[in-house]
Formats: C-alpha cells, sequence, structure tokens
C-alpha cells in the first residue's frame, strides 16, 4: 500500500468556507493493487459460484420432472381407479342386474291401469 | 538438415505439438461447425423420444328416461411381461406372478427358462388391482403396460347394432363402425429429451406437449328400457315357436328415432373374437334386404288410396284368385271368396287379390304402365324402399324394385310386389316408410344418434331430419290408421288404439328358382296410437324359421308384436 497526497486548488469565491480563503487542501487516497493471483482466484470462484447455481438450476428443473411424472403415475392411477369403481357401478346398475334384483322379482303386476290423459 | 539444425529438440517439440493442436483444431471445428447440424441430429436422436399419447375413445350411452345409462364404457387393462434375460429365477416369477394374477398366467417355468427373447408375456388383460399386487413384487426384469378396451356393463345388449372395436382400436361394423372417426378422437404427442430413465424433463429444450383429443360421447336414441324389454320379449317369442332367428325395431314415427332394435342370435361384444359365425356381427334391421310379404299391403294401399284411386269405403269382388296370363295368384283365405268386400276386407282377410285390385284401379281398371308407373313412383320415389335411409350403420343394404319400363317389370311382377313379393327390401327402409305414412306423411330419417354427450354430462342433442313431408296426405294417413285398426284382431289389445298387418312371405329359393314351400318369413308391422289417434310408436317384428307351423306374420311375429305393443303403452303411460 502506497499513499499519495495531493494538492487541490480551488478558484471558486466563497467567503463563508476555508475555499474561499485559498488554502491549499489536503486528501490522502489509498490505492489498492490487485495481483495476478488474486484474480486468478476470484475469476475461478465467480466460474465455480455461476457452475452451482447452474447445477443446482439443471438439478431442480430435473427434480421438477421426476415430481411432475410423480403426481402424472399417481393421477393415472387415481384415473384408472376412478375408471374401476365406475364400471362397476354401470355393471351394478344395469338392466339384466336390476331385472334379477331382489327387489325387482318380489313385485306384482298389478290387476289394471288408467291413465290419465 | 542445416534447417533443423537451427532448432533444437525442445522447439521442435513445440512446433510438433502445435501443428497438432492446429490439425485437432481444424477437425474440431470441421466437427462443431462445418457437421454441426448433423452431429446436432445425431445427438438429439439419442436424447430426445417421442411418445403417441392415444385418446380415450368416446363412450356410447342410451337413453333411460330424461338420463342416459351407459352401454359402452372404456376399461383399463395390463399386460405383464418378462424379459427373460434379465430376471434372476423363472420359477420365482412364474411363481409370485402366478399367485398375483391366478388363471391369468400364460406360461410356465419352462417356457421362460428356454426362451431366448427379450419380452415374453406372461399375463394379459389384467384389471388394475392384479396389476398392483404385480407391481408390489418389484420382480427385476418384469413389467407392464397399459391399455385400454371396452367394457359392456350390459353385455349383450345391442350388440348387433353396436358393432365392437378390433384390436387396433378401430371400430368395426354398427355404431363403432359408422362414427369410429368421431368416437376415436385424435391421437396427442409427446416429445422431448428424457433422463436415462426414458422420464420426459419439460423443462428441456425440445420438449414438445400436444394433448390427446378425446373421442366424443355419444347418446343413442335407444331407450333402454325399451331396449331390454324387446330383447326379453323377441328371445322368449322365438323360444315359443321353436326359431332361432328374429328381429324386432321401434321408433318414434315423430321424429324416426329408433327407440329399440335388437336381434336373436347375438354376441357378446367384449368376446367377439370367439364368434366363429361372421353373419353375427351383421345387423339384420339394416343389412338384409329380403321379400316383406304382406305387411306390404299397408304400402300399397296408401299408395291407392293417395293417388285417388281408391277410397276407405270402395269395394271389390273378391273371387279367391285372380289370373295374369299364365299365372295364377290366389288368396290363403278362401272362406270370403266369390263376395263383395270392402278396402278394410283386404287388410283384415290379407287378400292377394284385394291388393291386385287396387294395382288394377291405379292403372284405371287394368295392370297396365300408368298402374305400374304410379305403385313404383310411391314404392321407390315416396316411400323410399329402395333407398339407402342413411342409418348410423356401417354398410347399410338397401332394397331392390324392377323399375316399370324394365325388361322383367312383367305384370306378375307387379301383381306380385303389392303384397311383398318381387321386390326386396330392409326393415329399416319398411319401417320407416311405415313410419311415414301413419304419422300424417312426413318421411324423417331413421336415426340412432340423440346427441353428444359433455364432459359435465350435457347432452347436446341433434335434431331429426325432415326428408320429405309429402309422402301421404293427412287425409290419407288417417284413413289407413283406421283401417288397421279396424282389421286388426284386438283379442291380445289392452284397449288401446293399435293397428297392424302380417306377413307371411315365402323365401326364394336360389336352387331351385322357386319360392321354398318350406321355409317362410313371418313379419309384423303396426303401430300405437293415443286416443286423438296420433301415433306413438311403430314396431316391425320378423321371425326367420318358426316350426310353429300355420302363418308365421300371425303364429311367430304376431305375438311378439302384441307383447311389445302392450309393454310400450304401459311403459309410456299412452292413453286409451
Amino acid at each position: 500500500m502506497t499513499s499519495k497526497r495531493v494538492q487541490f486548488t480551488s478558484s471558486r469565491y466563497n467567503s463563508g468556507s476555508a475555499w474561499a480563503r485559498n488554502q491549499n487542501l489536503t486528501a490522502i487516497s489509498k490505492e489498492s493493487k490487485i495481483g495476478p493471483v488474486f484474480s486468478t482466484i476470484v475469476a475461478f470462484g465467480i466460474v465455480a459460484v455461476l457452475a452451482v447455481i447452474y447445477l443446482f438450476q439443471i438439478t431442480k428443473t430435473s427434480t421438477y420432472s421426476f415430481e411432475l411424472e410423480n403426481i402424472e403415475n399417481k393421477r393415472a392411477e387415481l384415473v384408472a381407479e376412478r375408471e374401476d369403481l365406475r364400471n362397476e357401478n354401470a355393471r351394478m346398475q344395469s338392466a339384466q342386474r336390476v331385472n334379477k334384483s331382489g327387489i325387482a322379482s318380489s313385485m306384482t303386476t298389478p290387476a289394471s291401469i288408467d291413465y290419465a290423459n | 538438415m542445416e534447417t533443423f539444425r537451427k532448432y533444437g529438440r525442445i522447439e521442435v517439440s513445440i512446433g510438433v505439438f502445435f501443428v497438432v493442436l492446429l490439425l485437432l483444431g481444424l477437425r474440431l471445428f470441421y466437427i462443431q461447425v462445418i457437421e454441426h447440424d448433423k452431429y446436432d441430429a445425431m445427438a438429439r436422436n439419442i436424447q430426445t423420444q417421442e411418445l403417441i399419447i392415444q385418446p380415450k375413445r368416446g363412450e356410447i350411452y342410451t337413453r333411460f328416461g330424461s338420463e342416459t345409462a351407459p352401454l359402452v364404457l372404456n376399461e383399463t387393462i395390463y399386460t405383464i411381461f418378462a424379459d427373460p434375460q434379465q430376471i434372476d429365477s423363472a420359477k420365482k416369477v412364474i411363481s409370485e406372478v402366478g399367485a398375483a394374477v391366478g388363471d391369468r398366467l400364460e406360461i410356465g417355468v419352462k417356457d421362460l427358462e428356454k426362451s431366448k427373447t427379450q419380452y415374453m408375456v406372461l399375463a394379459r388383460g389384467l384389471s388394475n388391482e392384479q396389476n398392483k399386487k404385480v407391481e408390489k413384487l418389484d420382480l427385476e426384469g418384469v413389467g407392464s403396460q397399459k391399455s385400454s378396451r371396452r367394457y359392456y356393463p350390459e353385455d349383450k345388449m345391442l350388440s348387433r347394432t353396436l358393432g365392437f372395436v378390433n384390436v387396433e382400436g378401430e371400430g368395426q361394423y354398427g355404431v363403432e363402425g359408422e362414427f369410429n372417426d368421431i368416437l376415436s378422437g385424435k391421437p396427442g404427442l409427446l416429445s422431448g429429451m428424457t433422463d436415462i430413465k426414458g422420464t420426459f424433463l419439460p423443462t428441456s429444450q425440445y420438449y414438445t406437449s400436444i394433448p390427446a383429443e378425446n373421442g366424443e360421447n355419444i347418446v343413442l336414441s335407444i331407450d333402454r328400457n325399451i331396449q331390454y324389454a324387446a330383447d326379453q320379449i323377441l328371445d322368449s317369442g322365438l323360444k315359443s315357436v321353436g326359431a332361432t332367428k328374429g328381429s324386432i325395431v321401434v321408433m318414434d314415427p315423430q321424429d324416426g328415432s329408433v327407440l329399440a332394435m335388437s336381434s336373436s342370435p347375438s354376441y357378446n361384444p367384449a368376446q367377439y373374437s370367439k364368434v366363429e359365425n361372421a353373419d353375427l356381427f351383421l345387423n339384420p334391421v339394416v343389412n338384409n334386404a329380403f321379400e316383406p310379404g304382406s305387411v306390404t299391403k299397408v304400402l300399397t294401399m296408401a299408395a291407392a288410396i293417395d293417388s285417388g284411386a281408391v277410397n276407405q269405403k270402395s269395394t271389390f269382388y273378391n273371387s279367391g284368385c285372380v289370373k295374369i296370363y299364365e299365372d295364377k295368384v290366389c288368396n290363403v283365405e278362401q272362406s270370403v271368396s266369390n263376395r263383395t268386400l270392402t278396402a278394410t276386407d283386404i287388410f283384415r282377410y290379407s287378400l292377394n287379390t284385394g291388393v291386385i285390385w287396387t294395382l288394377e284401379q291405379m292403372g284405371g281398371g287394368s295392370i297396365n304402365n300408368k298402374g305400374k308407373n304410379t305403385l313404383y313412383n310411391y314404392f321407390h320415389g315416396k316411400f323410399r324402399l329402395d333407398d339407402l335411409t342413411g342409418i348410423e350403420q356401417a354398410a347399410e343394404s338397401k332394397g331392390d324394385i324392377t323399375k316399370p319400363n324394365s325388361n322383367e317389370a312383367w305384370d306378375i311382377r307387379y301383381a306380385n310386389m303389392t303384397f311383398g313379393q318381387g321386390f326386396n327390401t330392409t326393415m329399416i327402409e319398411m319401417t320407416s316408410a311405415f313410419a311415414a305414412v301413419v304419422n300424417g306423411g312426413t318421411y324423417y330419417k331413421p336415426h340412432l344418434l340423440y346427441g353428444t354427450l359433455d364432459d359435465e354430462n350435457s347432452i347436446h342433442q341433434t335434431v331429426p331430419e325432415v326428408v320429405t313431408n309429402d309422402v301421404v296426405k293427412p287425409e290419407t294417413s288417417k284413413a289407413i290408421r283406421q283401417m288397421m285398426f279396424e282389421a286388426r284382431d284386438h283379442s291380445g289389445d289392452s284397449g288401446h288404439y293399435v293397428g297392424s298387418k302380417s306377413g307371411t312371405a315365402q323365401v326364394y329359393d336360389a336352387k331351385t328358382g322357386n319360392y321354398s314351400k318350406t321355409n317362410f318369413i313371418g313379419t309384423h308391422l303396426g303401430f300405437g296410437a293415443d286416443s286423438s289417434g296420433n301415433a306413438k310408436y311403430v314396431i316391425m317384428v320378423r321371425v326367420d324359421d318358426s316350426r310353429a307351423g300355420g302363418y308365421a306374420g300371425t303364429i311367430a311375429a304376431g305375438p311378439i308384436f302384441t307383447n311389445m305393443s302392450n309393454w310400450i303403452i304401459n311403459y309410456k303411460g299412452i292413453s286409451k
């Protein structure tokens, strides 16, 4: 680290400030120098971070794909189950079943039927 | 040599290194830039897969009062397979899979051990539950495939009208064949990169997902209750006369919708591959043209009255037989010969001489071209007995009527046509024409499609199509209804306004070139009306091989008509 003394001269007129009195102003600035090793490490660091982010994203999308597939499979399974139940329900309510049911066989034919117009 | 001596070994090695590097660079440039498209496509081929998404086939429903009832549904089934090269123990696989699927197991341990293929089916047609049991076993080298097939909760009901779906998923015959395009839907596509297990990566490049368009669900005009009753009544009617073949069709004459269409014998469409006689795949109501016999007298009379040749009160002298050149046509009923009878008596006694008389009247007093043209104009032009009706059935047949200007339009042929011989037609053509005659003169296109059913179970009804509304005049229609009512023997009826006509047609024997004296087709055609005389239903019955003796149209087909008619009167609550 090195420091450097810089002198400024202000030509601006301002009766109420130090500038106005044409005083010399001094600022001490610190200058950092980055060496090649440091730059290389930083560059590698950035690349590594980006690579991790990239890998994370890729893994994340793959995970989503698997989750999606699992949900799809679950959905297909539920649809198949619903289909089975619906088919069984249709079978139970078929005309043949209904006519052979205990209730139907205990019914009798009415003696006469009259219908209103 | 001097030149080489200028450079040391290191410089030369570096030089060679750079030359190799340059060559590699060039090669890489060639592969990555110039041949980019080729290798890109190769890579994509390996990394991406395409999957055709099969659409769900549309289901078929019947009407059930104001609701619908399922007739043809879909069910998911599974096929269990094994890769014999990947399994650990054939004995273990067969034993465990066998325990899960029971008698569905198709192969034994030796089959699996001996197999050199990579795919062997272990069991087919498994339910979801059975498939889950196999999945739980988690056997190495054993997998399952999913597919869909038709499910018929009503078993055989309407099978000869429905058709079936073959293993390729194509509708065959009947409704399945006719509506195949509507029912099948459109396949979708899933395409994109997959992982090593073949799982699609939706977030990857090239991912495409086009959903399948499921087939439309359709609702038939068939009323499940009437259909069930028709099946029962037909089967029991055939059994009582020792017949094995017969059909019945019930139609609403006010819009042409078919309410029931039953034929016996039938088959189970879920097991269509076991059917040995392919004729069972045809629908006799639609696919078979035949000589309908004396039920045609109703249409002949309608033509005669509508053309003004005769009227309801006309009388004629019945001589019992009519000689037409060398041919002689006689009535079956000879007890009413040699007397003057009314037009209604022609129906009552089924008089061939009577309808030949109406043909003569259409010609001005004799069988001639004028009379033939008039009859043909009605049979062909108005009643459409030789025209496809357009009912939604695959491969509909049509009748055949000899034109009056044909060389074969002999007088005897036209005389025979008046009582249903010498031409042929299908049951659906006959029923549709008759419906038009009794409904006031409107010919509706006979139809089986009531509408489509959306996902919310709402029916989008199709509009009945009027083909023509001048088949006969309303007064002709009324006269025919009245004559049929008066001519019918009402002993089996429940006191309602029912009219019908029977027919017993001899079957033409192609071997002898004559009509058979032992083989008859019995038919019965009629309507039922409410107290105002509006026709509410039309029924046609056909019995092919009655063993009961007598006239098949009366003995065999008649009771089936009466039972069906009475059942509909009760079901629909038709007023007396």
